[in-house]
């Protein structure tokens, strides 16, 4: 159990920058989520705080304890690897034995906490099988293992379960939450699933090209996106982006595309009065499309018309791809039993209050 | 279909006749050296050579009574282990740091070393091992044999080692473990074959080798190849002993290589493909 | 909920700084392995491949021999004059080296690929034969070149004795000046044709099969599929084989050393052989340093051009 604090890090291979200016504070016992496309730097990050990297400038803490210049096994961390990285050529129990005979701990000891450990899992029967006797979850499990043995200040994973098939994956999570509430240890977990990052986090850092975009609740990137790249990367299906254009007309405004005038709020009016005439970038999020029919009042400036190209019934929802009038495709999600055919032309209307407006140059939010 | 039966037989036969000559060819003269040790002089030297004899072992009494016999028997066996010792603590650790850190050069460099033609070494060495006083010696000989085998095994091993997964490290070192343990107790065992592999190529080459003993080794130290060929030179036996030494020299490493041959073949397989 | 951490108490502080000074020294390796695991290998390097590489460069440019009590001069490129232009035999050498390294290499690949032909499929006693191939290569060289000798010998070896069987007329084989260097070549096939075999025929093993079922489908014959598909596709392999046995060829000492001394007279004294003589024979070590300098030239030039290829035909 211990506070991480990362200091103004920047970790450079050669000449190219893969993390740039990170600054993170994470609080005993949180459950921090990094997450962020391919390259990112949310690897190199974990990696540079297990000390597998050394980093370029900046400092990490661990428990106020500076440790850039620590050497991995020094820093009282545990680490599951993507691919488990377990040793091969011993069975469970001494992969997970390994770290404690290193400390010299008496055999007895050792077997009790394996043991322990072992049945915390639910493992114990495959303590004697050696790693490539075991399927694609029971090696995580044995990965898993070895990291709780060591009782470390701070767990680290990275991506662990990107190996598994789908439906192991959303039993893991479970049981990796869980895990997390019983032993409260710190953990920083990296992953490139957002659907990951919104279930398990306590906090999630959302990273793109190493640097961060956003440090919130699940809940609050979700809803207030920092910009245009969190805004999209959060949340699937993605974001709609609409590109258009800012008019005023007697006191108010409205963002214009073609086959599109949408009123912008009376509380955004503020931020949006100065950009008349200016190209600005509209998110809207998919459930925040609403078909026609389920709305009362039909106020015409809100609506907008779209032929339906998709339709993609998935039981408790209805997505449908629309096309409205010269404009790239949106996507909707509809309450299921809405009745709507392939290729017609209905009626659509937005919540406005709920979208958001970004900067068209450097996806900036404005509100 | 009678036709093509035909073919089928005749194309079987033909194969097996082949194959019987071809074995046949290189056989050969094992088979015939084993026979000529165990013959008496008269039937060692009879022209047409006899093929029924009554096998004596006359012959390998000679041999192991004939001064050094025993000696160079001795010798070869620890410069062999010696040899392959000090080769596998000198080569593993270098494989392990050239794997991880390759360079384009030193790939050169160590194919080179394995062209080179020995015979340019024998009077630079010579010469120093005199004046070190190393002429003659244990050392002497293992060192020689160390400059052929350690580029040749640290060739040999580097995929090996390339092929262990970085990630087992780092878990070793995040467990605990120094670089060292790490190396000695998760990269060594998982290069278990190549290090058979290596052991087994390195004492057919140790056992073998003629060219460097003979010119470093002396009166205390000569292994058996030189042994042999001093037998053959001063005529000191005839046939039929001379054929007990070749026996009793190839025999252990023919036993050898065969128990090991899972590891030899692919030594060769390694050597032809690189 | 607390039983998972009754064993915190115990081990916490288990990475306290131990600072004796085993610990400091040990530390100080374990930081420094990336120099201090080669270093090793590299004393020996250095001291038993560079030095005397350096030790042989200055030699050769001096005249030294053991048998004039003459003490050391430097002579520049003197040796190389003499061998280049004077000495009638050096030429020769260079030939029989040559002769013997080509003459043996293409009766290895021949016969090597003559029989790795033949034993691509499946047979029953495969591993058996495979084994049986293995004992040429496997036996110390020099025991079998004496085993050679005795079956060599032109009064009562079994080699005549067979000739005679065939009807053919009796040789001298090593001991004559003519059939010394064919003799030579005929006792490195046997050796080391099951070599280039193996690796041939694992060559043969891991072709796609697929251009042969296509060729089978459009009717080709065994030999044109012979040279159109499987000497193609077989290119890498047998260039590098080629090569390498071509360079290994060039250094063999053993079995002509055993066999024939280099002679009758000389005949089949090759480079490698006559810088053992200069050397230790007649005791001209500043001239025998000389040609072992050219000899070295020779086959890193060759090394060079093998490395280059190697470079190249692996990007495709």
């Amino acid at each position: 159990m211990a506070e991480v604090k990362i200091e103004n890090v920047r970790k450079m291979f050669g000449e190219v920058v893969a993390v740039e200016g990170f600054s993170l504070d994470i609080q005993d016992g949180e459950f921090i989520i990094l997450v962020g496309p391919s390259g990112c730097g949310k690897t190199t990050i974990l990696r540079s705080i297990a000390g597998l990297e050394t980093i370029t400038s900046g400092e990490i803490y661990i428990d106020e304890r500076p440790v850039s210049k620590v050497a991995p096994k020094k820093r009282d961390i545990a680490m599951v690897f993507q691919n488990y990285a377990l040793y091969p050529h011993m069975n469970v129990r001494n992969n997970m034995a390994f770290s404690l005979k290193l400390r010299r701990l008496p055999k007895k000891q050792i077997n009790e906490i394996v043991e322990r450990t072992a049945d915390l899992l639910g493992m114990r029967s495959l303590l004697d099988r050696k790693p490539n006797e075991l399927s694609g979850g029971q090696r995580q499990r044995v990965a898993l293992g070895r990291a709780i043995v060591r009782d470390p200040k701070v767990f680290l994973f990275d991506e662990p379960l990107s190996n598994l098939d789908a439906k192991l994956r959303i039993s893991m999570r479970a049981e990796l939450l869980s895990l997390h509430q019983r032993l409260k240890t710190t953990t920083i977990y990296v992953t490139h699933d957002q659907l990951e990052a919104m279930t398990m986090g306590d906090r999630i850092v959302v990273m793109n090209n190493g640097v961060i975009q956003q440090v919130d609740s699940p809940q609050n990137v979700y809803d207030h996106p920092a910009n245009r790249f969190v805004a999209g990367f959060i949340g699937s299906p993605a974001m709609n982006f609409i590109d258009c254009k800012i008019h005023g007309d007697k006191g108010q405004f409205f963002a214009v595309s073609p086959g599109m005038r949408l009123k912008i709020p009376e509380d955004k009016i503020a931020r949006i009065k100065d950009r008349v005439g200016q190209e600005l970038c509209l998110g809207l999020r998919p459930e925040h499309v609403i078909h026609s029919s389920l709305v009362d009042s039909s106020d015409p400036e809100i609506l907008f018309k779209g032929s339906v190209w998709v339709i993609e019934p998935l039981g408790s929802e209805k997505l449908v791809y629309l096309r409205p009038e010269n404009q790239e495709t949106l996507i909707a999600r509809l309450d299921p039993h809405v009745h709507i055919k392939l290729g017609e032309v209905a009626d659509f209307t937005v919540r406005m209050n709920l979208a958001h407006m970004f900067e068209k140059t450097d996806g900036r939010i404005i509100f | 279909m009678r036709n093509y039966v035909l073919k089928k037989i005749t194309g079987k036969t033909f194969f097996w006749l082949a194959c019987l000559l071809a074995i046949f060819f290189f056989i050969f003269p094992f088979l015939w050296v084993v026979m000529m040790s165990l013959k008496n002089p008269e039937a060692a030297q009879a022209v047409p050579p006899k093929l029924i004899f009554t096998p004596t072992f006359e012959n390998y009494k000679q041999v192991f009574n004939a001064g050094d016999f025993l000696n160079a028997f001795k010798n070869s066996f620890i410069v062999v282990l010696l040899t392959l010792a000090a080769n596998l603590i000198v080569a593993l650790p270098a494989a392990y740091i050239i794997a991880r850190w390759r360079q384009k050069w030193l790939s050169f460099a160590i194919l080179f070393t394995q062209m080179a033609p020995w015979i340019i070494f024998l009077l630079p060495w010579y010469i120093i091992f005199k004046r070190l006083g190393l002429y003659d010696t244990y050392i002497g000989l293992v060192l020689s044999n160390l400059t052929y085998l350690i580029p040749f095994t640290v060739w040999l091993l580097l995929g090996f080692f390339e092929d262990v997964p970085k990630e087992i490290e780092e878990a070793a070192w995040l467990d605990g473990c120094s670089h060292t343990g790490t190396f000695i107790r998760m990269v060594i065992p998982l290069v278990k074959g190549g290090i058979i592999t290596v052991c087994t190529l390195g004492f057919m080459f140790a056992w073998n080798i003629f060219l460097f003993p003979l010119v470093l080794s002396g009166y205390r130290s000569k292994t058996l190849p030189v042994i042999v060929y001093n037998f053959q030179n001063d005529n000191s036996l005839d046939f039929g002993p001379l054929s007990a030494a070749a026996v009793l020299i190839t025999l252990p490493v023919i036993v050898f290589i065969l128990i090991n041959q899972k590891y030899f073949s692919r030594g060769i397989a390694l050597g032809g493909r690189k | 909920m607390s039983d998972v951490h009754i064993h915190r108490a115990g081990n916490k502080g288990a990475y306290k700084e131990d600072s004796t000074l085993i610990n400091r020294v040990s530390e100080a390796f374990d930081r420094n392995i990336r120099f201090l695991f080669p270093l090793p290998a590299l004393i020996i390097a250095l001291a038993l491949f560079l030095y005397p590489l350096i030790e042989l460069f200055y030699l050769s440019l001096t005249r030294w021999s053991l048998v004039t009590q003459e003490p050391r001069t430097f002579i520049g490129l003197g040796n190389f004059i003499q061998a280049f232009t004077r000495d009638e035999h050096f030429w020769k050498s260079v030939w029989l080296m040559l002769y013997f390294a080509l003459g043996a290499l293409a009766g290895q690949f021949i016969l090597g690929f003559a029989l790795a032909l033949l034993l691509n499929r499946e047979f029953r006693g495969e591993s058996v034969v495979r084994m049986l191939m293995l004992f040429p290569i496997i036996a110390t060289p020099v025991a079998m070149s004496m085993v050679w000798v005795i079956m060599l010998n032109p009064m009562m070896g079994v080699m005549n004795y067979l000739l005679s069987v065939l009807g053919l007329p009796p040789s001298e084989w090593a001991a004559g000046s003519k059939a010394v260097m064919p003799t030579l070549i005929m006792v490195d096939v046997w050796h080391w044709t099951p070599f280039m075999m193996l690796v041939l025929l694992a060559g043969l093993k891991n072709l796609p099969k697929d251009p042969y079922e296509a060729a089978m489908i459009d009717g080709a014959s065994r030999l044109q599929v012979f040279f159109k598909i499987t000497l193609p596709l077989m290119q890498p392999y047998i260039v590098l084989v080629v090569i390498l046995r071509l360079i290994h060829n060039l250094k063999v000492f053993d079995e002509i050393f055993v066999i024939s001394r280099g002679g009758p007279m000389r005949a089949s004294e090759t480079l490698n052989l006559m810088i053992y003589h200069q050397a230790f024979t007649a005791m001209n070590y500043g001239y025998a340093c000389a040609l072992g300098l050219f000899l070295l030239l020779v086959i890193l030039a060759i090394s060079l051009a093998v490395f280059r290829y190697r470079e190249r035909s692996w990007s495709y």
